[in-house]
C-alpha cells in the first residue's frame, strides 16, 4: 500500500542549533543532551550540531535566528523574547510562577506545554518542545544580609527581565548591565547585590569569594522551563514518527534537567555552606509573600495590555489553585533523616 | 565631480550628527556613575541611551570614515599600483561590497518595520523602550553609508575612463 | 559543506592583499559565502550581527577612551605630558617608548577592550616619539604591543567570556593572567632598553643644550605643571574602578568628562580643538567598531557553513592525545586569532580543548592562562594582525605597514617567551589564585 507522505521515513538531515549558552549545564545537561538524545532516538536521521552563544546569531535573540532560517533549531529560554512578548514570562519562570514539581505537572498533565506550543505557533511562526526543567535559584549574593523588605529597600541590585521591573516596586534600585560586567561589579561593590542562577552554577562562577552572604529561597525564579525550537519549515520535513521522537526526548531532557540539577545544585549547596567567611541568610516569610503579592499585581496590569499573556497567566493561576492541596498529603521534600 | 561634492554633503551631515552624540553619551555616565554612588539612585535609562549613543556615533561616521580614508587597508601591494590599476581594483572590491551594504540596508529597514508594527521593547532592562527609533538609525547609518560607497565607485569609475586619479 | 568553509580563509586574504579595506573585505567574503550556504536568509544573519555590535554596551568604551585620547592629543596636554618624560628619562635608553609602555600598562589595567588602550596611548605617544625621531619600528612595536596588554591584564572582556565557559571563577582567572601580564610588560621594557642601548639609533638622543642646563627645582616645577594633572587623570579612570564607583565602561566616561576638565585647567579648551577631536573620535570609532562588525560576520558565515564541525572532526580524527592534541589546539587558536575576534575563538576552542585538558590532568587555570598569551600574540602576528590594523588608524601616514610589521617582531619574541616561562613555571599562573582565593 501506498503509504501517506508524513509518514514515510525522513531523509536524513544535519541541523544546526542556536542557544543562548557560552557554557555551564544549561549548555552541556540542557541543550547539547537534547541534541544527542534526538541523534539516539531517531537513529541518526535527524542530527543536530549544537553551537554556542552568539555564533550564528545574537546570543539572547535564539527565536530570530530560528525564524530566519539561520539555525533550524534554537535552545532557548523564553523570558528572552521579554521585550517582544512578555508571555514568554510565564512559561521561562518567574516570580509569581511554580516549584520545579509543580512546573512538569503543570506542563504535561494539566495543558501547560500545549498552550506553550499554541502560543509560539501563533505569535512567533515556530515549532516548540519544552526541553529543559530550571532549577530555584539563589535569591542573592550580597554584600549585606537581607531578611526584610526593610532590608531589601535601596539596595543597589543586579537584575533583569521581569523580575527587574517587581523589584523596583518591591524598591530596591535595580542597577543594568552587561553579564560580563556583573562579577567584576559585585567584587568592586559597585552593586549590593546580584542574582545570577542556582547553587551548583554560581558556585563554578566563585561569587561566594567576593561577597560574604548568600541569600535564599529563590523568590525570584523559584524554577522554570528552556524550550527546544524548530524552524516551521525544517519542520515540516520530518515525518511524524520523528516529530513524536523529538517531542519524547524533550519530555525525557525535562525530565533528566531536573534530576541533574538538583544533584549539582545539592553538591553545589553543601560546598558552599562549607565556605569559611559565607554566611547564608533566609529571607523572612513576610518579604516571601510580599514579592508574591507585588509579582501578581505586576502579572494583572501586564494582562490588561497582551492576550496572550492574560490567557497564559491565568492558565497558570488556575493551576495553581488547583493543587493548593497537594501539600496536604504529600511529605516534604526531604523530610526523613 | 562637482556633483559628487555635493552628493557628500550628506555624509558631513551625517558625521555632524555623529559628533554632537559624543558629548552626551560622556554627560550621561558620568550622570549615572555620580547619581548611583552619591544618591544611591542608579537612573533607569543610562545603560539603553549609552549603548544607543554609541551605536548612533557607529552608524553616523562609517560613510565619514570612508571619505576621509579611514578605513584601515593593507596597502603594500595596493600603494605600488598605477593609479589606473588601482581604480580597477577598488571598483571590483565594491562590486562585491555595494551589493553587500545595499542588501543590509534593505533587510535593516524590515527590521526597523517588524519592530514597529509589533511595538517591540528593547528587552533589555526594565525600561524597555520601543525600539524601531533606535532600528531607524540603523537604516540611516547604513542608507547613508551605500551613497558614500557609491560616490566612492564613481570616483574611481571616473578615475578609470577619463584617466583622472585625483580622487581617489 | 564543511570544505566550503576552510576557503573563505585564502578569499579573505586575497581581499586584503589587493588593498580593499580590511572591514570591506570581511564583510564581502561574508557575503559571498554566505549566500552560497544559506541564499536568501543570509543577510538574516548580518543584520544580528550588526544588531548585536551597535547594541553592545561595552563597546561605548572605545568612543570613550579615543576621545579621550584624541583631546589630549589635540590640546597639547598629551605632548606636554611627553616633554616631562622626556625631561627625565632622556639619559634613559628609550625613555619614551619606556613611558609608552608603562602607560600601556596602567591603561590596560582600566579596560578590558582590545583596540581601546592602544589607540588611546598611540594617539599620546606617537606625535613625541616622532618628535624625538624615534625609530618608526621601535615605534610601532611598542604601541602594538603595548596595546595588546588590554587583553591579558584584568579587567578583560576575553577572560570574562572564557572563565564561565572553561568553568573556572572569573576572579581566579583575573588573577591567574596578573603575573603573566606583568611579566610580558616587564620584558617589552627590557627589550626596549636593550635593544635602545646597543642601537642608539633607535632612539637618539638630542645633543645638549643649554636648556639641558636647568635646575633640579625648575624640572620639577615643569614635570608637576605638564605631567601631574594628566598622570592624576589616568588613576582616576583605574581608581573609579578600584573604589568600586563605576564599571569599566562607566570610567572610560569619567576619563573622558576628566580630559575635557583638564583642558580648561590648562586653559586650552576651544571650539575648533574640541571639533577636531570629535571629529577623530567619530573617524577612529566608526573604522575599529566596522572591523568588529566585519569580523564577527566573517565568523557567523565561517561556524554556521561547518567551520566549527571541521574544527572539531580534525581534532577528533588525528586521534592525538595529551600534549600534542593540546599543541594542536593551541597551534589552531594562534591560527584562527589571524582572522577571528578574539571572543568568538574562545567559545568555539575553549569547550573542545577543557574536556581533554581534564582528562590528561592538566591544571584548567593553567591552561587557560596559555591560551590566553598565545591569542593576545596572534593578535600581534602579521599579517593578519589586529593590532597592526588599529594602529594604522591612528599613526601618521609616514609610518609604513612595513615598519609595522618589523617592529612588532621582536615584541612577539617576548611574549613567546612569557609563553615559555608560564609553561615552564605554572606557579606564575597559578599562585596568586591561591594566594587571593584559596583552593
Ligand atoms: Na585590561
Ligand atoms: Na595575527
Amino acid at each position: 500500500a501506498v503509504q501517506p507522505a508524513a509518514a514515510q521515513a525522513t531523509k536524513p538531515v544535519e541541523w544546526s542549533m542556536a542557544t543562548p549558552w557560552a557554557g555551564g549545564h544549561w549548555l552541556d545537561i540542557g541543550a547539547k543532551r537534547f541534541a544527542e538524545l534526538v541523534g539516539q532516538m531517531t537513529e541518526g536521521r535527524v542530527k543536530i550540531n549544537v553551537f554556542p552563544a552568539g555564533t550564528l546569531g545574537s546570543a539572547l535573540k535564539v527565536t530570530e535566528t530560528v525564524q530566519s532560517g539561520i539555525a533550524e533549531v534554537g535552545h532557548n529560554w523564553p523570558a528572552y523574547d521579554w521585550g517582544i512578548d512578555r508571555t514568554g514570562v510565564i512559561f521561562g519562570g518567574w516570580s509569581g510562577g511554580l516549584t520545579p514539581e509543580e512546573y512538569m505537572l503543570w506542563l504535561y498533565n494539566y495543558g501547560g506545554a500545549d498552550l506553550w506550543k499554541q502560543w509560539r505557533q501563533e505569535v512567533s511562526g515556530v515549532v516548540v518542545v519544552p526541553c529543559g526543567l530550571l532549577e530555584t535559584e539563589i535569591f542573592m549574593h550580597a554584600h549585606k544580609p537581607v531578611r526584610t523588605l526593610e532590608d531589601y529597600k535601596g539596595m543597589k541590585v543586579r537584575t533583569s527581565g521581569a523580575w527587574a521591573e517587581i523589584a523596583t516596586d518591591l524598591g530596591a534600585s535595580t542597577v543594568v548591565m552587561a553579564g560580563s560586567e556583573v562579577f567584576p561589579a559585585l567584587e568592586r561593590k559597585v552593586v549590593d547585590g546580584i542574582e545570577w542562577g542556582g547553587p551548583g552554577i554560581n558556585m563554578s562562577a566563585g561569587f561566594h569569594k567576593i561577597a560574604k552572604y548568600i541569600i535564599t529561597p529563590g523568590i525570584h525564579q523559584p524554577s522554570g522551563a528552556h524550550e527546544c525550537m524548530f524552524n516551521k519549515d525544517a519542520w515540516a520535513k520530518l515525518s511524524d514518527k520523528d516529530k513524536g521522537l523529538i517531542e519524547l526526548a524533550g519530555k525525557l531532557t525535562t525530565y533528566e534537567t531536573f534530576i541533574g540539577y538538583a544533584k549539582e545544585d545539592l553538591a553545589g549547596y553543601a560546598f558552599l555552606k562549607s565556605q569559611p567567611g559565607v554566611e547564608f541568610v533566609e529571607l523572612d516569610e513576610s518579604f516571601i509573600e510580599a514579592a508574591r503579592k507585588a509579582s501578581f499585581a505586576w502579572a494583572d496590569k501586564q494582562s490588561g495590555a497582551n492576550a496572550w499573556f492574560k490567557k497564559a497567566y491565568e492558565h497558570q493561576r488556575a493551576f495553581q489553585a488547583s493543587i493548593k492541596d497537594w501539600s496536604k498529603f504529600r511529605l516534604p521534600i526531604g523530610a526523613a533523616q | 565631480m562637482h556633483f559628487l561634492r555635493k552628493l557628500e554633503v550628506v555624509t558631513d551631515i551625517a558625521a555632524f550628527i555623529g559628533i554632537l552624540i559624543v558629548v552626551p553619551l560622556i554627560l550621561s555616565m558620568v550622570y549615572e556613575v555620580l547619581s548611583r554612588y552619591l544618591l544611591a539612585a542608579p537612573t533607569f535609562w543610562a545603560y539603553e541611551l549609552g549603548y544607543m549613543m554609541m551605536g548612533a556615533i557607529f552608524m553616523f561616521g562609517m560613510a565619514y570614515a570612508l571619505k576621509v580614508r579611514q578605513h584601515v587597508t593593507v596597502d603594500v601591494l595596493h600603494g605600488a599600483l598605477p593609479p589606473r590599476l588601482k581604480a580597477a581594483v577598488n571598483i571590483v572590491g565594491y562590486c562585491f561590497f555595494i551589493p553587500c551594504v545595499a542588501w543590509l540596508t534593505y533587510a535593516l529597514w524590515g527590521y526597523m518595520v517588524r519592530a514597529y508594527v509589533g511595538a517591540e521593547g528593547s528587552g533589555q532592562s526594565a525600561w524597555n523602550p520601543q525600539i524601531w527609533p533606535y532600528r531607524a538609525i540603523l537604516v540611516i547609518g547604513f542608507a547613508i553609508f551605500l551613497l558614500q560607497t557609491l560616490i566612492e565607485f564613481t570616483k574611481n569609475w571616473i578615475a578609470l575612463i577619463a584617466n583622472d586619479a585625483t580622487d581617489i | 559543506m564543511t570544505g566550503l568553509a576552510l576557503w573563505m580563509f585564502p578569499a579573505l586574504l586575497v581581499f586584503v592583499a589587493l588593498g580593499i579595506p580590511i572591514a570591506f573585505s570581511l564583510m564581502s567574503v561574508a557575503l559571498i559565502f554566505g549566500v552560497l550556504r544559506f541564499g536568501d536568509a543570509a543577510v538574516a544573519q548580518f543584520v544580528s550581527k550588526v544588531d548585536d555590535v551597535s547594541t553592545n554596551y561595552i563597546l561605548g568604551a572605545i568612543p570613550l577612551f579615543v576621545f579621550m585620547g584624541a583631546l589630549l592629543e589635540r590640546s597639547g596636554i598629551a605632548s606636554r605630558l611627553f616633554d616631562a618624560i622626556y625631561l627625565w628619562t632622556k639619559r634613559l635608553p628609550g625613555g619614551l617608548a619606556i613611558g609608552a609602555v608603562i602607560m600601556c600598562t596602567v591603561f590596560a589595567a582600566a579596560t578590558g577592550i582590545t583596540g581601546a588602550t592602544e589607540t588611546v596611548v598611540g594617539m599620546l605617544a606617537i606625535p613625541a616619539m616622532m618628535k624625538y625621531a624615534y625609530d618608526k619600528r621601535l615605534i610601532s612595536g611598542t604601541i602594538c604591543a603595548g596595546g595588546s596588554l588590554g587583553t591579558i591584564i584584568p579587567p578583560s572582556i576575553t577572560v570574562v567570556v572564557l572563565a564561565p565557559v572553561a568553568d573556572i571563577p572569573v576572579g581566579d582567572l583575573f588573577a591567574g593572567i596578573m603575573f603573566p601580564g606583568l611579566i610580558m610588560s616587564g620584558l617589552f621594557l627590557a627589550y626596549i632598553v636593550g635593544a635602545c642601548t646597543l642601537n642608539p639609533s633607535l632612539a637618539p638622543r638630542q645633543p645638549e643644550t643649554a636648556e639641558d642646563a636647568i635646575s633640579f627645582g625648575e624640572k620639577l616645577r615643569i614635570t608637576a605643571i605638564a605631567m601631574l594633572p594628566p598622570v592624576f587623570l589616568i588613576f582616576a579612570v583605574l581608581g573609579t574602578i578600584l573604589l568600586g564607583w563605576a564599571t569599566p565602561t562607566e570610567a572610560a566616561a569619567t576619563g573622558a568628562f576628566g580630559s575635557i576638565l583638564l583642558c580648561f585647567i590648562y586653559r586650552q579648551f576651544n571650539l575648533s580643538m574640541l571639533k577636531e577631536a570629535l571629529y577623530r573620535t567619530l573617524s577612529i570609532t566608526a573604522m575599529i567598531l566596522l572591523i568588529v562588525l566585519g569580523g564577527s560576520m566573517f565568523a557567523g558565515v565561517f561556524y554556521a557553513s561547518g567551520g566549527m564541525v571541521a574544527i572539531q572532526k580534525l581534532l577528533a580524527e588525528y586521534g592525538l592525545a595529551g600534549w600534542p592534541a593540546i599543541g594542536l589546539i593551541l597551534f589552531l587558536t594562534f591560527l584562527a586569532g589571524f582572522v577571528l575576534e578574539l571572543i568568538s575563538i574562545v567559545l568555539i576552542v575553549i569547550p573542545i580543548a577543557i574536556p581533554l585538558v581534564k582528562l590528561y590532568g592538566i591544571d584548567p587555570l593553567w591552561f587557560s592562562v596559555l591560551f590566553l598569551v598565545i591569542l593576545q600574540t596572534s593578535y600581534l602576528t602579521p599579517p593578519m594582525a589586529p593590532a597592526i590594523f588599529y594602529l594604522r588608524a591612528i599613526a601618521p601616514s609616514s609610518i609604513t605597514l612595513m615598519h609595522m610589521y618589523k617592529g612588532v617582531i621582536p615584541f612577539i619574541v617576548m611574549q613567546i617567551i612569557t609563553l615559555g616561562l608560564v609553561f615552564a613555571f605554572p606557579d606564575i599562573a597559578t599562585w596568586l589564585p591561591r594566594q587571593i582565593y584559596g583552593q
